[in-house]
């Protein structure tokens, strides 16, 4: 029977949806081993706002299923929930993941920062709505981004409406390990952007931003001769 | 040119020679073992009345540009569209669109194998795994333990 050969049953796999494959999992114990990485390769997780919530696994189902992930989508103000074993990931996206970078970050626990040690007692209470981001803000973003670098395969980051907290050393050095970049409507603060620069992008294939990144096309011109071998380059002119 | 094929119940097929290359493994032999054309090339896994219609396939295709067949990383690739005569040709019985997919699987027809996966996603996303085991003639064999673990892993699927 032609689905019992696993790569048939791959390819039909590609035309079935999350709850569909879900059911097939649970034929029998040749289809499961054959469909459990169409089910898990492109994982959306946590839950966005302003969308329709993404049903997401439980942290227990990443736990073990999470170095099936090649595409890891995080939809939620707190990425580092889902703090894990990724080390497939190919492309990460994050979105709408506001101001907050917090909890542990996406990577290996060996990779993970210690936790930081809690905000000092003289600086105001933190997180609560303020456009400067706290130290501890800081240091977790930092973390994350941190776990981020040494994801070994990462190719693509796209990060769509999202609040960069300053770190621009571990953001800019994600950025120089990916071939594609992707930054839309999201707020990148300008030390990051001169980071950015810095750093180059020697691997990069397609960069695209989408506009609201005031100054941002500027800086890209001037260096643009260290961006590095671009194959496709999309740039919005500055609409002011 | 011309190509002879020989199916696995020894019905020899002659056809041109771009048409028979739509098959990966055709292609290839046909590179291998370009100076000897006598015998028919055997196909050992397809018989004669599946590959009767995958050549009727491959001859409405003959013109189509080959599918790139990278596994790039970035998979959004674009569904290929079905036009009223792959419509037409699908309107066949299950058992016969199995032994399709099987034939196109053994001769790497891509085109062929992707129209025949997606009638059986149609078919298999309609029904519970109950049905699927029904149809397929599979057993169950997950332990009563094994079954809860699953359901329970799945839960959040089904939103």
């Amino acid at each position: 029977m032609a689905l019992d050969i696993p790569e048939v049953l791959m390819a039909v796999a590609q035309f079935l949806r999350r709850g569909e494959l879900a059911q097939c999992l649970c034929v029998c114990k040749s289809w499961r081993s054959a469909l459990l990485f169409s089910l898990w390769k492109n994982m959306t997780i946590g839950v966005g706002y302003n969308r329709t919530p993404a049903p997401s696994p439980s942290i227990e189902s990443l736990q073990l299923h999470g170095h099936l992930i090649h595409t890891l989508m995080i939809e939620d103000r707190y990425p580092g929930r889902f703090a894990l074993n990724y080390p497939k990931i190919r492309t990460l996206r994050l979105y709408l993941t506001h101001t907050q970078i917090q909890g542990t970050p996406i990577g290996t626990a060996s990779v993970a920062p210690p936790p930081p040690p809690p905000p000092p007692p003289t600086t105001p209470s933190s997180s609560s709505s303020s456009s400067s981001p706290s130290t501890h803000e800081i240091d977790m973003a930092r973390g994350f981004w941190q776990a981020v670098v040494e994801l070994p395969h990462l190719k693509e980051l796209t990060v769509t409406d999202t609040d960069m907290i300053e770190c621009p050393e571990e953001f800019s050095r994600t950025c120089a390990k990916v071939e594609r970049l992707r930054l839309f409507r999201s707020h990148i603060p300008r030390t990051s952007i001169t980071a950015i620069v810095d750093h180059g992008l020697p691997l990069i294939r397609e960069l695209r931003t989408l506009p609201k990144l005031g100054g941002f096309g500027l800086v890209w011109t001037d260096a643009s001769s260290r961006i590095g071998c671009l194959k496709k380059f999309r740039f919005p002119l500055e609409e002011n | 040119m011309k190509v002879t094929l020989e199916s696995s119940d020894g019905q020899v097929f002659t056809v041109d020679k771009e048409v028979a290359e739509l098959s990966v493994i055709i292609k290839e032999m046909l590179v291998i073992e370009q100076a000897n054309q006598d015998h028919p090339i055997p196909l050992l896994n397809v018989g004669a009345v599946e590959l009767a219609k995958v050549i009727e396939y491959c001859e409405h295709h003959r013109n189509d540009p080959t599918i790139d067949d990278d596994e790039d990383y970035d998979s959004r690739k674009k569904p290929i569209e079905m036009d009223d005569w792959d419509k037409q040709f699908t309107i066949v019985n299950k058992e016969m669109m199995f032994e399709l997919i099987l034939a196109a699987n053994s001769m790497q027809v891509k085109p062929l194998l992707h129209l025949g996966c997606r009638y059986a996603a149609d078919i298999v996303k309609r029904m519970s795994p109950t049905e699927i085991r029904d149809l397929f003639q599979i057993d169950d064999d997950f332990t009563p333990e094994e079954q809860d673990k699953i359901e329970w892993e799945k839960q959040w699927t089904k939103l």
